[in-house]
């Protein structure tokens, strides 16, 4: 086992990949909401071929000048391929690197994931099902979500000895965090199902899955309020925690904000805005910058919460535990951690 | 739209299986159909006998016949009426049916992609967004359009239609599609025209299915053969009007010089714009009725649209019935006349626009054509060219007049203006 009693190295090179998979997969989510956005996931009409292409011998200047819904596209194929090429890789790093039985079942667990990830792209094409396109959005931050939990897993801070802090109220951070991941999680579900909503739904589905969009956001504001406050009140010194639960307060603040411009860019202002005078001068541009950018930028931001959401899971276990407050604890490094 | 279960069964499975876990499944569309215009027919049939459902289903067949599916919509062949001329048959294959690009990159499935969630399938306005926008999204099936250069009454040309698309409708749900090509622009005006001349003659069938007797087929042979001539006529009657809109466009009179502001001193716009005042209040123009003594759109509000006024029986269980049927939430919106000090005109902010909205009217929103001076009859009262080109100097003006300007107090101030300056 990765203990300082089996005397073994730290294994850098399954951390590094794992941080270079985050990397990686992230640019994928961007360039996948891209595609919704513009409505392009039927720009390439074949797979796993481009056109009749393999996937990495279509000629890329036909690719870079070509359509803009074929560009992002296919680009986003290629970084589909990018990924898996590297959870290939991490997988190899893993199993020969790191002797933890159950992190190289993580490690397949992605490699299966990722996999499963680019099947469902691929009939979805085939198909040209909107089910399929809903689910491969929903299956894409699951899996950025699975790669930062290994680079957790991976990292050298969670392979020390004595990391943990004893604390009475340890039991409620976990489960608010747990907690904050799945609700996080939900609304990018029902996000993903406005985004993919079929042609011929009901005004009656377009308002529940809205409506519920809403109540989540409200929910998740609560709960990763809470979650930061309380960190932040109690393990303030602990910056594995407090860093992120600083993070994805900032990102929620940013999320609402994108969620409400993403409206406005598609929809136009509410009808209680009609009285403000100067929303009257905004016409929509269909498919312009402002609108795709800001709904594509909601989307990929709804990842980085759900990510910084498993993290603070993550950490939160591994850092705290339900006990008498122990101080100083270990090699004093979270010592001072309760104030 | 494909859908290769037998050789996909697994995958699909999985996939079915990952979305009922996170309880959010989506419906299918593969079998798309055009919906009835179920308002119409409650409007239409005898309240103490209904339709029969085979009478509808009846209704619907002929239809289908006639128009196909959203999946596959196609045009009646018959150089007798003449669809042909007006849609063009790859045009409307372009726009219809799900999105996909073919080997040559060419965009198919553009009404779904960019128009369907909010106009609805079968261009019916009530896409699965409908109800939260303000304004509701258009009713194609009456086949009024508001904004033209065509008069009251008549169809918009494709370059109408072109400019809503190109442009948008500032303020509204109505986006831009000035990014898209000129072909994905034309076959979007074409599958509109469809969904308008489809709807549209559907109302007319309707019509005749209410003079039948209770449970008679309007087209008993499945081949339409015994039906050929009411299907001739109902869609000849609607394809007639729209093959007449080139014709129809209003020309704009010639703008004086001393009104035109490109040609106009000062001086000479600054009375230019105190007789569109004038003319603003008085009681040809009437102008102030609607958009109220300062032009902020708070005349008369109690009004409904078109569409909207179809919804509105004296029984209020049937209001209601046909407020549900439309899907349209409770209480019905009423007409807003435009704010005319916002500087934002929904139908173009040109003058020429601006000429047209005057002169044509704007089908659907009770807003009037002026009365325009008759040379066979010098007594009726009437605005002359030169009196619109005020009108319109006056109301280009609007946005930068100050409220404090002293309004127009009492009905006897207007009747005086009868003839202005």
């Amino acid at each position: 086992m990765l203990t300082p009693k089996s005397k073994r190295p730290f294994p850098r090179w399954p951390h590094g990949m794992a941080v270079l998979l985050v990397v990686a997969t992230f640019p994928l989510i961007w360039v996948g909401g891209l595609v919704t956005t513009y409505d392009a996931g039927m720009a390439v009409e074949d797979w796993p071929t481009t056109r009749g292409y393999n996937l990495l011998l279509y000629p890329w200047q036909t690719w870079i000048a070509g359509p803009w819904d074929v560009f992002i596209e296919h680009g986003h194929r290629l970084l589909g391929f990018l990924v898996g090429v590297l959870t290939i890789t991490l997988n190899v790093a893993v199993w020969l690197r790191d002797y933890r039985r159950w992190m190289r079942w993580v490690a397949l667990a992605a490699l299966g994931l990722v996999l499963t990830q680019g099947i469902l792209g691929g009939m979805r094409v085939i198909q040209n099902s909107q089910q399929l396109a809903l689910i491969h959005g929903c299956v894409g931050p699951l899996f950025f979500a699975l790669t930062v939990a290994i680079a957790a897993f991976t990292s050298r801070w969670w392979n020390a000895r004595d990391l943990r802090l004893q604390h009475p109220a340890a039991g409620k951070l976990h489960r608010l965090a747990v907690l904050t991941f799945v609700l996080a999680y939900v609304q990018l579900i029902l996000g993903a199902q406005l985004r993919h909503l079929p042609v011929d739904a009901s005004l009656g589905m377009f308002r529940g899955v809205v409506w519920a969009h809403l109540f989540f956001a409200a929910v998740l504001t609560v709960y990763v309020l809470s979650l930061a406050g309380r960190i932040v009140a109690q393990y303030r010194r602990l910056t594995h925690l407090l860093v992120p639960a600083l993070g994805i307060s900032l990102l929620l603040l940013v999320q609402l904000a994108l969620g409400a411009a993403t409206w406005v860019v598609k929809y136009s202002w509410p009808t209680f805005a009609v009285a403000w005078k100067w929303t009257q001068y905004y016409t929509i541009q269909a498919d312009g910058m402002l609108q795709s950018s800001i709904t594509t930028a909601h989307v990929a931001n709804g990842s980085l919460i759900l990510a910084t959401a498993i993290l603070l899971a993550l950490r939160s276990t591994r850092l705290v535990q339900r006990g008498v407050v122990q101080t100083p604890l270990g090699d004093g490094y979270l010592g001072e951690a309760v104030a | 739209m494909k859908f290769k279960t037998e050789t996909n069964n697994s995958c699909f499975r999985f996939g079915l299986c990952l979305a009922l876990a996170v309880g959010m499944l989506g419906c299918g569309n593969e079998t798309l159909r055009f919906h009835l215009d179920m308002v119409w027919i409650r409007s239409n049939e005898d309240p103490e006998v209904a339709f029969q459902p085979e009478q509808l289903q009846n209704l619907s067949n002929v239809l289908g016949a006639v128009f196909g599916t959203p999946n596959k919509p196609h045009v009646l062949q018959d150089s007798d009426i003449g669809v042909e001329k007006l849609v063009n048959r790859d045009l409307l294959q372009l726009a219809a049916g799900p999105v996909w690009n073919d080997p040559q990159g060419k965009s198919h499935g553009l009404y779904r992609k960019h128009c369907a969630h909010c106009h609805g399938v079968s261009g019916d306005g009530a896409g699965s967004t409908a109800a939260y926008l303000n304004p509701y999204p258009r009713d194609y099936r009456r086949g009024i359009f508001k904004f033209k250069s065509t008069p009251k009454g008549e169809k918009p040309t494709n370059s109408d239609l072109e400019k809503t698309l190109l442009e948008g409708i500032p303020g509204t749900s109505m986006p831009s599609f000035v990014l898209l090509p000129d072909d994905e622009i034309a076959a979007l005006v074409d599958y509109v025209k469809f969904l308008s001349i489809r709807g549209e003659v559907e109302r007319n069938l309707v019509l005749e299915l209410s003079d039948l007797e209770e449970g008679e087929l309007l087209v008993s042979d499945e081949t339409l053969e015994d039906g050929k001539e009411l299907i001739q006529d109902a869609v000849s009657f609607v394809v007639n009007r729209w093959s007449r809109a080139e014709s129809k466009v209003a020309i704009p009179a010639a703008c004086p010089s001393s009104a035109d502001p490109r040609t106009a001193t000062g001086e000479e716009m600054e009375r230019s714009i105190t007789r569109g005042y004038h003319l603003f209040h008085g009681v040809i123009a009437n102008c102030f009725t609607c958009h109220g003594e300062t032009a902020l759109g708070d005349g008369q509000l109690d009004l409904f649209d078109d569409w909207t006024e179809e919804l509105q029986p004296k029984d209020p269980e049937r209001h209601a019935e046909l407020m549900s049927l439309a899907q349209r939430p409770q209480p019905a919106r009423n007409l807003r006349p435009r704010n005319l000090r916002l500087g934002i005109y929904r139908g173009g902010r040109r003058p020429l626009d601006i000429y047209w909205r005057l002169i044509n009217g704007i089908d659907g929103a009770k807003m009037p054509q002026v009365p325009m001076v008759d040379p066979n009859d010098p007594g009726k009262p009437g605005m002359s060219d030169s009196d619109l080109w005020d009108l319109i100097n006056y109301v280009r003006s609007l946005p930068y007049e100050t409220l404090s300007r002293p309004a127009y107090q009492s009905q006897t101030d207007h009747v005086q203006l009868t003839k202005p300056l």
